[in-house]
């Protein structure tokens, strides 16, 4: 991760900039991270949440880490950093389980959010399913 | 994927936009998928070079990529450990979720 900082650092020009975006780590509990989901309806029904395992995001944290390292050694300041929650929609609870069979294969619906997005997309049948995702956006400047 | 609307509110784009110098940069985004920030921030931006190890995701991105955006945005397999390009030769690079 310090050799790819350093590989951007090579190839942008005096001033460039480095945009990382990368999961966010706040939202982490010692079981995972956790992702809220809502039935998006008239308004947004909160549903429960969706974990990620354990250990999942260790990627993300060294992230962080290399990101601290070269700005302290100087090859980028530090311009902006910040969270942004993502949503993501999808169409039905099918939808939602075949993602997260095929692409999302580090996250999991606990049975209780299950039944509680199923209790409300039969109440809600033209609703959707937000899965929202905060997400670290670092802007660094090459001097 | 379909049934799936990754960030359809483009909160992620909006952003990059608002707060990174992007329009009119030559860009440089790595680990970039399937393209589909790639395609989203290519109509603002000079021009976009777009590299991901995985062969199979650079044929689906550059099958995606609509008409009027293919002078603008270059697909290759790469990564980011190997740049394969001259020193000082982007405005911009973006690790977009590969860092």
């Amino acid at each position: 991760m310090v050799h790819a900082l350093e590989q951007a650092h090579r190839v942008l020009r005096a001033r460039g900039h480095v945009i990382d975006l990368h999961p966010e780590r706040g939202s982490r509990t010692r079981y995972g991270r956790r992702l809220p989901v809502f039935v998006r309806a008239d308004a947004d029904v909160p549903a429960g949440y969706l974990r990620g395992r354990p250990g999942g995001y260790d990627d993300y944290l060294a992230a962080d880490r290399a990101v601290a390292r070269v700005l302290r050694r100087g090859l980028f300041t530090l311009e902006s950093t910040e969270v942004l929650a993502l949503r993501d929609h999808l169409r039905s609870l099918e939808a939602l389980e075949h993602v997260l069979a095929t692409e999302w294969i580090e996250t999991t619906l606990g049975p209780s959010t299950r039944r509680r997005l199923q209790a409300l997309l039969y109440r809600h049948p033209a609703g959707k399913i937000v899965v929202v995702e905060a997400v670290r956006f670092n802007l660094l400047r090459k001097p | 994927m379909r049934g799936l609307r990754i960030d359809p509110e483009r909160t992620e784009v909006r952003r990059l936009l608002r707060h990174a110098p992007l329009r009119g940069a030559r860009v440089l985004e790595v680990g970039c998928g399937d393209g589909r920030l790639t395609r989203r921030i290519a109509g603002v931006v000079g021009s976009i070079v777009a590299i991901d190890p995985d062969e199979a995701a650079i044929a689906r991105a550059s099958r995606r990529v609509p008409a009027g955006l293919r002078g603008r945005i270059h697909f290759q397999v790469g990564s980011g450990e190997a740049m394969p390009f001259p020193a000082h030769s982007f405005d911009a690079v973006l690790f977009s979720w590969s860092l």
